[in-house]
Parts: structure tokens; sequence; C-alpha cells
């Protein structure tokens, strides 16, 4: 089936920031023609294909996997392959690199601080030592429910929307974060894992979970449904149990 | 040799750490419930200033008479009638219950609990939420039978 223009048009504000000339970011206004499918990503794709070339973003995948075009439309958090100019009919539109990252240059932020954190809670299986040896030719058995467990908060792309909604992060970049902490959650309470002791400092910690005020905007902003502030709240029980423990019985 | 210059320069957008949230409503929702947090301190000085009062009474008198409890009549007629302390009082009771059911609305976030040994169903929010509302509701009749049942 064709699609048909239909001769509508969005006026659509993206922020600039050319480092080699700019001192700070600016804003050019671009009028973009759009039908019912145009994805704020596409809208991009029309500003650079006809207007202006050297407008930079990232993306890659176009349908919500990759996470790598998360931007603030309209001062939101939003995946710009997910966002459709549609939802926005009648208004004008106005597109900023994520917030509470550094900006590298016009959409692209610099993402390191949440790569880094998100490597230090070791998001990976370890496994525990009865299984250490266990031979590559035998699988870990887990029954529907222990995967249904931790199976919502598998679903994260690292693409930083909470991050962007996090006041708490704003005010305090030390704070581990919603992903970070939802990722150490999620292999915490796997049933193939045994590397909880390594990973509860991280949990613990004042920048952990304790940093959290439960504003819970990142769970509204997920564009993958993850719930991250009911990863937290259920990771500050988690804390909280461990404390218990640690005074009945401490270790070492 | 070639030369790579680099022209990184990255941004970091000031943070306006008193005002960041005007920035939208869902933000202000937020503050609005931890705002309550003062009317809630307002409402525990209060009953600290009708125990302190209390105390100051000639308790030894029995049984006890206008001017054995003078204080404690004072806080009851004078502070909690003044018309101004009783409005704070509204404000304060509406603050709390816009407080609980917030809360009790955030709730099954920190629930996850399976309906059983075998089964992927979680217990659904209403059960966390209704047993919620139903325990305040608990608490307030027991509170409110003793309190008049003392009269």
């Amino acid at each position: 089936m064709e699609q048909t223009l239909n001769n509508k048009t969005m006026k659509i504000t993206v922020q600039r920031y050319r480092p080699e000339q700019d001192e700070k970011p600016w804003e050019q206004t671009f009028d973009v023609p759009y039908h019912n499918e145009t994805s704020v990503l596409e809208a991009l794709f029309y500003i650079k294909d006809n207007f202006e070339p050297s407008l930079s973003f990232r993306w890659s995948c176009r349908m919500a996997v990759c996470g790598s075009c998360g931007m603030m439309v309209n001062g939101v958090p939003h995946l710009a392959c997910k966002t459709f100019l549609r939802d926005y009919e009648g208004k004008d539109m106005k597109i900023e690199p994520l917030a509470n990252f550094p900006i590298e240059r016009d959409l692209v932020v610099d993402l390191s601080d949440l790569i880094e954190k998100i490597e230090r809670i070791k998001p990976y299986i370890i496994p525990a030592p009865k299984d250490k040896n266990m031979p590559l030719t035998k699988s870990f058995k887990q029954t529907p429910q222990q995967m249904e467990a931790y199976l919502q908060f598998a679903q994260c792309i690292n693409c930083g929307c909470c991050y962007a909604a996090c006041p708490q992060y704003k005010l305090n970049p030390k704070f581990i974060g919603p992903a970070a902490l939802t990722l150490l959650y999620r292999y915490n309470i796997d049933n193939r894992d045994g590397g909880q002791k390594l990973r509860l400092p991280f949990l613990n910690a004042e920048e952990g979970v304790w940093s959290c005020t439960f504003v819970g905007y990142c769970s509204e902003v997920c564009p993958k449904s993850v719930d991250p502030s009911s990863a937290i709240q259920l990771g500050k029980k988690m804390s909280a149990t461990d404390y218990v423990f640690k005074m009945i019985k401490p270790e070492e | 040799m070639s030369e790579v210059k680099s022209y990184r320069k990255p941004y970091n957008p000031p943070v306006h750490a008193a005002t960041w949230w005007t920035q939208n409503s869902f933000y202000k929702m937020y503050m609005l419930r931890e705002l309550t947090a003062v009317t809630a301190l307002f409402f525990v000085l209060e009953i600290v200033l009708g125990l302190f009062l209390f105390a100051m009474c000639k308790l030894e008198v029995q049984p006890a008479t206008a001017e054995s409890a003078a204080p404690y009549l004072w806080w009851l007629q004078n502070f909690l009638g003044n018309p101004i302390i009783l409005v704070l009082n509204v404000i304060t009771l509406f603050a709390q219950l816009f407080h609980a059911v917030t809360w009790f609305n955030l709730m099954p976030k920190a629930v996850r609990v399976f309906m059983n040994k075998n089964s992927t169903e979680r217990l659904p929010e209403y059960v966390v939420k209704g047993s919620l509302y139903l325990a305040t509701i608990g608490a307030t009749v027991v509170i409110l039978v003793f309190a008049f049942a003392t009269i």
C-alpha cells in the first residue's frame, strides 16, 4: 500500500552542538513532512538528507532492540525509533540529547559512565563453586517460575533513558542508577548464578539502592517496560535482608 | 607521520539543583508527595507539645481540677481550638491521605510474590493495594474505638 504524505508537516526543533566551533548548544528548527508511520528517527533522517547533512545522532536497528537512539522528545526520554510524530499531532516537537549525560555532538551523548556502572556490577552469570567444573555439554536447569522472576528485568537494552529520567542521578552522578541496579538484581535472583556475594557490596553501598528515593520516573519512561524502580525497591529488600543476616551470622 | 587533531569538547549542561522538579508534572507530583512530610512533622510537634503540657499538669491531684490540669486544657481548648491550627490540621489530614493513596499505588512495585510454588502467575496488584487499604481502615477503626471508649 502506498503511503500518503497528506502534506502534513511538523515544526521540529533540534538541539545542535558542534564542539569544534560552538561554545554551547543552540537550536535549529525544520519543517518536516510526515505521515502516520513517521518515527522521530525517520524525521531526523529527513532532516539529515534534505536540510542539514552535518546533523549527528546515533541509531542502528530502527526497531527498539539496540538502544542507540535514546533522546529527549519534548523533554521526555524516548527511543527515537519507537516514538511517532502522529502522537504529537498539532504540537511542535523539540529534540534534545539525553539529559544527565555530557553532550559530545548534536544528539550524541557520552554514555561511558552508564557503561562503566553496568560493567561494575558484573552483569553476567557467575557459576557457584559447586558448578565451577560443570561440563560444557551440561546445561543449567531452570523452572518457568525461576525464569519469570528475572525475565522482565533482563529486557534492558542500555539505552540510558532511565538515567535521563532520574533526578537522583542528575544531582549525584555517583549513584549507580536504575539500569545497572536492575541488572544487578536480575543476576542476583537468577537461580543459575552464584555471584551474589560479589555484587551485594554495590547494592548495599550508599550510591547503590539507598540513593534511590522512588521517584519512579525511570519506570514511566522505560521503552522496554523493564520497570527499574520495581527492581530497585526489591533490591532494597535484598539489601536489608543481607544486613540482618550479616548481623546474625557475620562472615570471616 | 600524520597528526590527528581531536575536537572533543563534551558539554555538560548546568544542573539546576533547586528547580529540577519544575520540569514536568511527574516530578511535581513526586515533590508534592515528599512535601507531605512537612505536614507530618507539624502533626508530630503538635502531639509532642500536647504530651509535654500534659506532663506539666499536677498529676498527683485526684480528682483533677481545672487548675491542676490547666496546661493540658490550654492545649486542648486554646491551641487545638485555634482556627489557624484547625485549618492546618485539616490540611495535614488531606496531605496524609494523599500520601497514603499515592504510596499504596506504588507498593505493588515492591512486592513480587508468585501465586504458588509452580506458577508463573504473580499476586495481583489489587491484593497488595487492597490489603494495605484494609490495614489502614482497620487501624483507624481500632484507634477511634480506643479514643471514644475512654471518654
